[in-house]
Parts: C-alpha cells; sequence; structure tokens
C-alpha cells in the first residue's frame, strides 16, 4: 500500500468535495422548488390533474439517473437542446429530486385522516385555508426526515455525473488515479470523505423521526420507504 | 450546423441487443434483490438479538453502506480490492455490490417490520410455549415481511435502476449496450430514447406485479 | 392504483407516437451557417482532444493539455484566429468524440480517430496525419506475444475504438472486455481482470514506458492512418485543413512537433 498518496493528492481531492456540494447545493434549491411544486399539485384535488402528475413523476422515477443524464447531455441536442455538461447533471438531478420529493409530500399529506380535512371545511374554512392552517403544519414535521434523507441520497448521487464527466469528488478521485493507479487507497479515502459528509445528515433524519415520529412510529417509517426512493 | 436527422431505423437494427441488455438488467436486479433480502434479514434479525457486538457490527455495516456512493462501493469492489485481497469479475462484482448495498436498505426494512409486528404477538407466541427461533419463523417473521412488503418492493425498483452503475465497470446490461451501441451508430438521441422506454417498460410492469403481489400478501395473511 | 397504471401506459404509448411522428415529419432544415463562417463569428475553435492518450493528448502534473494532436490544434487555431489561444480544447473519448461533434459540443475532433469506411458515413476526414497499427500492453511476464495468441484469453480494448472490430477478425475467440477510459482498460490489466490490453502502437509503446511492470508485445498490426474529423457535409472545413496540413508538412511545423513528441518512439513505429 502507498498511503503517502493520500496526503499528496488531498488538495485536489478537497477541490472536489467543494465542487460535489456546490452541485449537491444547487440542485437541492431546484429540486426542492420543483419537488414542492409537483407534490401540492399532485393532492389539489383535480382528479384529471393529479392523473398527469401522477403520470409525469412515475415517468421521471422509472428512469435511471445516468441514463437521464446521457440522454440530456447526448440525446437533446438532436432536438437543439445544448447543455453542457455540469447544466444536464443540475437537470437531471432537478427532475429526480422533485420526482421524488413529490412522493414523499404526497405520503405525508396523504397520512394525515382525511376526517380532519373535512372537519376543517365543515366549520366555514376553505379547502385552501384548511390545508394551511391544519394539514400542512402536520405534514410539514412528517417530510422533514424523509426530506433529510433525500438530501443525503443526493449528495451521494452526484458522484453519478461523473461518468458524464462533471467534475466532482468521484470524478477528482478518477483524475488521480490516472496519474498514480493506486485505486485501493483513493477510492477508500473518497469512500471516506462521503461517509464524513453523509452521516451527520443520516443521523439528523433519524434523530427527526424519533422526534417528530410518533407512537404509530415503525409504521410511520416504512411507509415514508416506501414513498422515498 | 445542419439539422440533426433521425434514423428511428438504427433502434430496429439495435433492438436484439438491446433486448438482451435489458434481460441482464432484470437477471442481476433480482439475482442481487435475492441474495440482498437473504443477507438484510439475517443483519434484521442480528440486530434484534442479544448479543452487543452483533447489534453494533451490523449497525457498522448498515452506516457505511448507506452514507457512501454506490459507484465509489462498484469502483472499489472492482479496481481497487484487487490489489490487496481479491479479483471478482465484472459480473461477480457488480453483484457483489448490489447485494451488499440492497442489503443495507433491506436490514434497515426489516427492522422497523419486525419493530411493527404487535407485541402482542410475541408474548402470544412466548405464552403458547414457541421457542424463541420457532416464534421468530412462524409468527414473527412472515408478519414482518407482510408489513414491509412495499419497502422492500421499493427497494427493488430502485435496484433495477441502479443497476444501471455496473456500466461504469464494462458490465453488460441495458445502459452499457445502449453506450456501446450509441457509440458505434452514432444515434445518441434514439438509442438512449430506446433504453428510456426500455427501463420504463421493466420498471412499469415490476410496479404492477409488486401491487399485485402486495393485495394477495394482504388478503393471505391479514 | 389500477387506473393510474393503465393511465399511465396509454399516456406513454401516446406521447412514443408523437415523437415518432414529430421525427419523421421534421423536414431536414438546411445549413443554418457553415461551421468555418461559425467558428470566425465566435472568433474561437473548439477542438475535441483525447487526455488519456499520450502522446497524442494527455495532461501535465499542472493540468495543462499536451501532445502532438494539442500542438496540431493550436496550429490550426493559429492559422484560422491568428492565435492558438482563441482554441478551446475539450476532453473527448473514443466512444464520445464523435457525438460530441454531431451534437454540435465541438467544431472538429483532432483525437487520434482512426479513418475507417464506418465514420466516413458520419464524418468528413482529412488526409492521414499520422500511421498507426496496434500493439499489445501485457504484465511483463505474461505468455502473450503475438495478436494470435490472444485467443482464449480476456483483451481490454476501449469503447468506440476501431479495436474491436479488429480483434473480431484476428483474433475470434477472444474475449473483449470494453471500458470507456484508457485508464480503466490498463488498471484491469493489472488488477488481472483482463490479459492484455490492445491499442494504437504509440499509446501501448508510451504506456509499455511509463509502467515498468508492464511491456508491449507483438508487431503494429493492421496500420491505419488517423485523421482530423468535421461534421458530414463540413466540406469548405475540411478542404481547409487539408490545406493546412500540407502546409504544415511544408514548412517543417509538422516535423517539428513529431520531433518533439514522437522522436524516443521513432523506431518501433509504422513507416508510411
Amino acid at each position: 500500500m502507498r498511503w503517502q498518496v493520500i496526503p499528496q493528492s488531498l488538495p485536489y481531492l478537497l477541490a472536489g468535495v467543494r465542487a460535489t456540494l456546490l452541485l449537491s447545493a444547487t440542485v437541492l434549491v431546484t429540486g426542492t422548488v420543483l419537488g414542492v411544486t409537483w407534490g401540492l399539485l399532485r393532492v389539489f384535488p383535480v382528479a384529471a390533474l393529479q392523473r398527469v402528475m401522477t403520470v409525469v413523476v412515475e415517468a421521471v422515477r422509472s428512469v435511471p439517473l445516468l441514463l437521464q443524464m446521457f440522454f440530456i447531455f447526448f440525446g437533446l441536442p438532436a432536438l437543439g437542446i445544448q447543455t453542457p455538461v455540469f447544466l444536464s447533471a443540475v437537470l437531471a438531478m432537478t427532475l429526480w429530486m422533485g420526482a421524488n420529493l413529490a412522493e414523499v409530500i404526497r405520503g405525508a399529506i396523504e397520512s394525515i385522516p382525511r376526517g380532519q380535512l373535512e372537519a376543517g371545511v365543515s366549520t366555514g374554512l376553505t379547502y385552501g385555508q384548511a390545508m394551511r392552517s391544519i394539514i400542512l403544519p402536520q405534514a410539514l414535521r412528517r417530510m422533514l426526515p424523509p426530506f433529510v434523507g433525500l438530501c443525503t441520497i443526493l449528495i451521494k448521487d452526484t458522484s453519478i455525473a461523473a461518468i458524464i464527466g462533471v467534475f466532482e469528488l468521484t470524478r477528482a478521485a478518477q483524475e488521480t488515479i490516472e496519474r498514480t493507479f493506486r485505486t485501493f487507497e483513493l477510492y477508500l479515502v473518497v469512500a471516506v470523505m462521503y461517509f464524513l459528509i453523509c452521516f451527520p445528515l443520516t443521523s439528523l433524519s433519524r434523530s427527526l423521526e424519533r422526534r417528530l415520529g410518533g407512537p404509530d412510529h415503525p409504521r410511520a417509517v416504512l411507509a415514508s420507504m416506501a414513498a422515498s426512493r | 450546423m445542419k439539422a440533426y436527422e433521425f434514423h428511428f431505423i438504427e433502434i430496429w437494427k439495435a433492438l436484439p441487443y438491446l433486448t438482451e441488455g435489458a434481460a441482464l438488467t432484470i437477471g442481476i436486479s433480482f439475482l442481487a434483490m435475492l441474495l440482498g433480502l437473504v443477507v438484510g434479514l439475517a443483519l434484521a434479525l442480528t440486530s434484534q438479538g442479544s448479543l452487543r457486538v452483533g447489534r453494533w457490527a451490523v449497525s457498522a455495516y448498515v452506516e457505511i453502506f448507506r452514507n457512501t456512493p454506490l459507484l465509489i462501493q462498484i469502483f472499489f469492489i472492482y479496481f481497487g480490492l484487487p490489489l490487496l485481497l481479491v479479483k471478482l469479475p465484472a459480473f461477480a462484482s457488480g453483484l457483489l455490490a448490489l447485494t451488499l448495498y440492497s442489503a443495507a436498505y433491506n436490514a434497515e426494512v426489516f427492522r422497523a417490520g419486525l419493530e411493527a409486528v404487535p407485541r402482542g404477538q410475541r408474548e402470544a407466541a412466548r405464552s403458547t410455549g414457541l421457542t424463541a427461533w420457532q416464534e421468530a419463523r412462524h409468527v414473527i417473521v412472515p408478519q414482518a415481511v407482510r408489513i414491509s412488503f412495499p419497502a422492500l418492493g421499493n427497494n427493488l425498483v430502485s435496484l433495477v435502476k441502479n443497476s444501471s452503475l455496473v456500466s461504469a465497470i464494462g458490465m453488460v446490461e441495458l445502459m452499457f449496450v445502449a453506450n456501446d451501441i450509441s457509440f458505434n451508430n452514432f444515434r445518441s438521441f434514439e438509442v438512449y430514447g430506446a433504453a428510456v422506454v426500455y427501463y420504463m417498460i421493466i420498471i412499469l410492469v415490476l410496479s404492477r406485479g409488486l401491487a399485485l403481489v402486495e393485495r394477495r400478501l394482504q388478503k393471505a395473511l391479514a | 392504483m389500477p387506473t393510474d397504471r393503465r393511465w399511465f401506459s396509454r399516456v406513454l404509448a401516446l406521447a412514443a407516437l408523437v415523437a415518432l411522428a414529430g421525427a419523421l415529419l421534421l423536414p431536414p432544415a438546411g445549413e443554418t451557417q457553415s461551421t468555418l463562417g461559425e467558428i470566425k463569428k465566435r472568433d474561437k475553435m473548439i477542438v475535441g482532444v483525447k487526455t488519456d492518450f499520450p502522446p497524442f493528448g494527455s495532461v501535465d502534473a499542472s493540468g495543462k493539455n499536451i501532445g502532438f494532436d494539442i500542438d496540431v490544434a493550436y496550429e490550426l487555431g493559429k492559422a484560422m484566429l491568428g492565435d492558438p489561444r482563441k482554441v478551446e480544447l475539450v476532453s473527448v473519448t473514443s466512444g464520445n468524440r464523435i457525438p460530441y461533434l454531431q451534437s454540435g459540443k465541438i467544431d472538429i475532433i483532432v483525437a487520434t480517430v482512426t479513418i475507417n469506411d464506418e465514420r466516413k458515413k458520419v464524418v468528413e476526414f482529412s488526409e492521414p496525419y499520422f500511421l498507426s497499427g496496434a500493439l499489445i500492453l501485457v504484465p511483463k511476464a505474461s505468455p502473450i506475444n503475438d495478436v494470435k495468441d490472444l485467443n482464449g484469453k480476456k483483451v481490454a480494448i476501449i469503447q468506440g475504438a476501431i479495436t474491436d472490430a479488429d480483434l473480431a477478425e484476428l483474433a475470434p475467440q477472444a474475449t473483449r472486455l470494453k471500458y470507456g477510459k484508457v485508464t480503466e482498460a490498463v488498471l484491469a490489466v493489472k488488477a488481472g481482470h483482463a490479459d492484455a490490453f490492445v491499442q494504437d502502437d504509440i499509446l501501448i509503446l508510451k504506456l509499455a514506458k511509463e509502467n515498468p511492470d508492464m511491456r508491449a508485445a507483438g508487431k503494429p498490426f493492421y496500420p491505419r492512418g488517423y485523421g482530423i474529423a468535421v461534421r458530414k457535409g463540413d466540406v469548405e472545413f475540411i478542404n481547409w485543413v487539408n490545406a493546412q496540413l500540407k502546409r504544415m508538412r511544408a514548412d517543417g511545423t509538422y516535423e517539428r512537433i513529431w520531433k518533439k513528441h514522437l522522436a524516443e518512439f521513432e523506431a518501433s513505429l509504422v513507416k508510411p
């Protein structure tokens, strides 16, 4: 083992970490905006709209993220749409985040007994007011753990962008390996780096689950696992 | 620049190869899921067991595989391990990586499922004289499986999508085939578009199948 | 739930039909502007080059592109726009260089593109600017010495490179493992996943030099020319490139670049 390759390549790898965090932060913003939009549209009580949103969300969730990146980067130019690598990755991951977040939101909102909404409406509130004052605050608490979980998965999935050439941590590792050929040491170090970034988030998600989950805890956890992947 | 000329006939010519890739994707996903279920269940049971070392080990395992990217795990097993330990060919490396990754997520699901089995069941089982093993096998695990089924099904769908990453180590499956074809006939839009449709079909059929099984399970074990 | 799925498959089928209809009915638009004009207007030439293929295209320790192809690219840029710095280099691989060209991400490929009939269908090639045969890279202790020894062995090749078809012909019993990048293929041989790596002679010679645990085996087989490639139909552009290549040979530029990057391998290369 030639462990000295690690301190020698650390500056380059850290540049990769910065790029990873930048990519993740960008997608976090765009993905959350898209996901909230789609999520709310999904539960809006207009049947046709719900059907369309279901198709859109399911379609996005039926295609691997890697293929989406390839399609956007290599395929779309055929239609005249040119996107540089970073944008292609951001677009693909935004779609991914949006679809999964929409499912999380739907799961959270639907887990609250309908009776509450109906009760609210019967006391004179409009649908919108009932949603805002009764349903959404509760749903928000249930959404939070899986949302943090999605953020973790987001950071991990930025590694996929390396395959189309985006510069981030995995790519930095690959380029370092091109010069040094020390695969074992470098992939190990990079795995540790990802771990150090993701583990705090996973722990946060878990402790949020514990604090915000009710007595129905295990089933709620399973329900959110069934919704957000 | 000249406008792109679509040659959809290329998809027709590539259909056999694409279908082969799709079959391999389905194959490795199911295989990895099967193995991942067994390993995941074993992990979950260990984490509920009495050995503190066991609980800690499972915890460490799950955390490692859930907090590192699958792609890095795949590269590490295929390119990294040979330097130190063992050299596995592409298929075995990919299968191993997918199995270990899915086992970690399955373990979490099983754990929640086991916890969700009402306490009353365990006490009732004990009071009728069943041993811990019998109690697990006949009472707890079946119910845990039924409760966990939707989440496990979701893990399988994820696995099918994640299997596309093994293309990065040269393992032949749908994503690899799509790349191979498009790098040789230069019809990126058509070929990647066809791959998109293939994945959608696979996952659509898979989801419907899972929903069907789920309904049967509810009726059988409720 | 069932209603959603039925709906989904219907919409999917409809979408596929619409896409197909639209594509078939789409009239192939004429040329908006020639690439030559676009480059001059942009005042920048975007060239696809290799970064994993020394001595034609690689990256030095400071991250700068270096190599034979890189110098040729700079010469072309200087000739058209007056300044080699107006050349933007984009890293490509054997697999994605033509898709990059076709999708407009680059104007021209100067990346060890071997001229063959398949590729001639989709790009315009310049006159050959280098002659290269294929060589085999093996671990020092390997018994492989000839392309025929590859039968029954696992051979690493690069996706999109001509070696795929070549080996199918010359060593049909060899198992071909395809990798996207040169490094991955070399790693595969080092890890024992593959028994050999077959690629252009110049690359193999360079890799054998840089990796003392490996050696080059066999004699260069199937020699063919490298060409500079532009999009199909860019006849004006390729004619200009050919004129530049002619000029470079005449005024000694070609010789200078050759000496700089290839002199150390002169003896082992295929003579035109």
